[in-house]
């Protein structure tokens, strides 16, 4: 008898015992298995922009910094040479206020990335009008911790920190002359953290217009979103390079959260 | 008896849910049970459970064999396994206080023992690692240990033809990614459980506790148990024992929260295998047993965050103090450090 009981309470704990899922990341996908529901496919388009130019990574050279291109809202004068960040736990709002929820929803995007681009897209939304979509900005708190992962996820993909471990929600890497640390013109911005009180896990909502984004049959749908990097330095806080060019734990991230959730907008939307 | 039938009922359990199942049924019924994971009786349930990782004979042996892999160093001179041998209850071994790395640079702690780690909540002496399955990419990546970029060490695995064997064994094809890599070195290293110690079988009702060990016991209970919980004789909590502050200026846990209120604290370590793991402290500066019992009477400095217990004096008699030591040396396990399934492979 106490045999069983022990196996029975092994079984338990082996099934039970492991990190706690954050219930929001656990919603359960549109019920595709209806055979009434049918479905089509929505393209997520991201331009990475400074203001209305269109992001130009440099080439990343140890012996010269490249020509600065962009300005910040202090005056600043700075290249970029990496723009990479996450795009997770995507979800479309329908008219009725219910959502849409992609299944193992998690995108790494690289605005160096010449092959795919910054696009991707949904598989199976249910034909619907939605009235906004939402995401995090980051990963969410339950796969930071949930060992080895594959995918966008895959540690080797230079976006997890080892020293403490966790994901870069976003890195941003480039020169500015303005910059002076440690004798280089770097620019160093990597934000993660997915703890109390430094948590910088951050939930991003963007309306669409009317007449919304309509999935149906006859098409395809595409939404075009703008990720705008002079964000990350201005609004509420204007960064100045010299007296801050780097952040690379997520205790100091916060001037740079604070400003950079408003760097997505939604420019159109083609049904 | 019982453990051997909570551990077919482990197996059962996970090759029931398992996708591996073709590989666990070619496996002996005996090898099986060799190779699943242990969770002794009476023990806290497993933080770390293999929930998403089962164990097989082939994953453990290649997890075994990229645990002593050298050419996972920048200069291929050194493995896990060199600042974690086995006997030494997988510790640097008595001649070095703090690990040593490529190029002979010096860490600044002392590599901690390797036994029991599904019990742990967080990994290393300032809790930097949140999941044994991650736990590798820190040594692997910090330049004063194995200076190794992930995608260059997966590179170098993936030109191998002994590890493109390993892996198809392990996984049924000779892909090499990240996630195979680090699932495997976890079973190696969760497989590491260390639960046959003297005091094991006194629990077990196996031996008994001689009178000195038993007075031992008693003292240890009073003296110690705060923080070294039985049965895996750590809470793993994190706390300040009031260990002079060294040369290093090390503030531990602080280093990965940057709260202040966690300033020079470090990992209750196990007094598990206490014989094998000379030297002693995150930075080594202990050599034997009797010069730790000597601070903890005489030596706690008041230094920020200084854990309630330790600032209350601590006063042993001598004889006290060799009935501890007696005690204590029932908790080292050499079935553990001389067991043949962990011994270096090549």
């Amino acid at each position: 008898m106490m045999n069983k009981l022990f196996i029975l309470l092994g079984i338990i704990f082996l099934s039970f015992a492991s990190c706690h899922k954050d219930p929001k990341t656990n919603e359960v996908a549109s019920p595709v298995t209806d055979p009434l529901v049918t479905t089509n496919e929505v393209i997520l388009n991201f331009t990475n922009v400074a203001d209305t130019a269109v992001l130009q990574i440099a080439k990343d050279t140890i012996y010269t910094a490249p020509t600065p291109k962009y300005i910040n809202a202090n005056g600043d004068t700075f290249s970029v040479t990496k723009f990479k960040y996450y795009v997770s736990n995507i979800k479309l709002k329908r008219l009725d206020g219910t959502y849409y929820t992609e299944p193992e929803s998690y995108h790494l995007l690289n605005a160096g990335d010449t092959i795919n681009y910054c696009r991707f897209s949904l598989k199976k939304v249910p034909y619907d009008y939605y009235v906004s979509i939402e995401f995090i900005l980051g990963v969410d708190s339950f796969r930071n911790c949930d060992g080895a992962q594959s995918g966008a996820l895959d540690p080797s993909e230079d976006m997890f920190w080892s020293w403490s471990s966790g994901y870069i929600f976003m890195k941003f890497e480039g020169y500015s002359p303005r910059s002076y640390p440690s004798n280089s013109h770097n620019l160093t911005f990597h934000v993660g953290g997915y703890l109390t009180p430094d948590n910088n896990i951050r939930t991003i909502t963007l309306p669409f217009n009317a007449p919304y984004l309509n999935v149906r049959k006859e098409n395809v749908a595409t939404v075009y979103l703008k990720t705008n990097v002079l964000e990350i330095f201005r609004n509420p806080s204007i960064i100045d390079f010299f007296a801050l060019n780097g952040i690379t734990n997520p205790k100091s991230a916060k001037t740079i959260v604070a400003n950079y959730v408003d760097m997505f907008s939604i420019s159109a939307i083609k049904n | 008896m019982k453990y051997f039938i909570a551990i077919i009922s482990v197996v059962f359990f996970l090759s029931s849910c398992s996708k591996d199942t073709e590989i666990i049924s070619n496996t002996t019924t005996a090898t099986i049970n060799e190779y699943a994971p242990v969770n002794p009786p009476g023990w806290p349930a497993p933080v770390y459970n293999f929930s998403n990782n089962d164990v097989t004979y082939d994953k453990f042996m290649l997890g075994r064999h990229l645990f002593y892999e050298p050419m996972l160093s920048e200069d291929t001179t050194i493995a896990c396994g060199n600042c974690h041998q086995q006997y030494f209850a997988f510790t640097n071994g008595p001649d070095h206080n703090v690990s040593h790395g490529v190029h002979d640079l010096l860490g600044k702690r002392n590599s901690p023992a390797l036994f029991n780690l599904n019990w742990h909540t967080l990994y290393m002496w300032d809790g930097a690692v949140n999941n044994l399955e991650v736990q590798v990419l820190a040594p692997l990546a910090n330049p004063l240990e194995l200076n190794l970029s992930l995608s260059n060490a997966l590179n170098r695995l993936s030109k191998s033809t002994k590890y493109k064997n390993l892996f198809k064994k392990a996984f049924g094809d000779t892909v090499v990614d990240s996630q195979r890599f680090l699932k495997a070195i976890a079973q190696f290293m969760g497989l590491l459980v260390s639960y046959n110690s003297k005091y094991d079988k006194v629990k077990r009702g196996e031996d008994n506790f001689s009178a000195s060990e038993k007075n031992g016991y008693d003292v240890y209970k009073i003296q110690c148990q705060y923080c070294h919980v039985e049965p895996l004789f750590s809470d793993y909590s994190f706390k300040n024992k009031g260990l002079p502050i060294n040369l290093y200026q090390d503030s531990g846990r602080y280093r990965v929260t940057g709260n202040p209120s966690d300033q020079f604290k470090f990992k209750v370590p196990s007094l598990r295998n206490l014989a094998f793991t000379v030297p002693y402290m995150h930075d080594g500066r202990f050599v034997t047993l009797d010069n730790v019992l000597t601070f903890f009477t005489t030596g706690v400095a008041n230094t920020p965050n200084l854990d309630p217990f330790m600032a209350i004096p601590h006063t042993v008699s001598v004889q006290q103090k060799s009935d501890l030591l007696a005690f204590l040396n029932t908790l080292n396990d050499y079935k553990f450090v001389t067991d043949p399934r962990f011994k270096e492979i090549h």
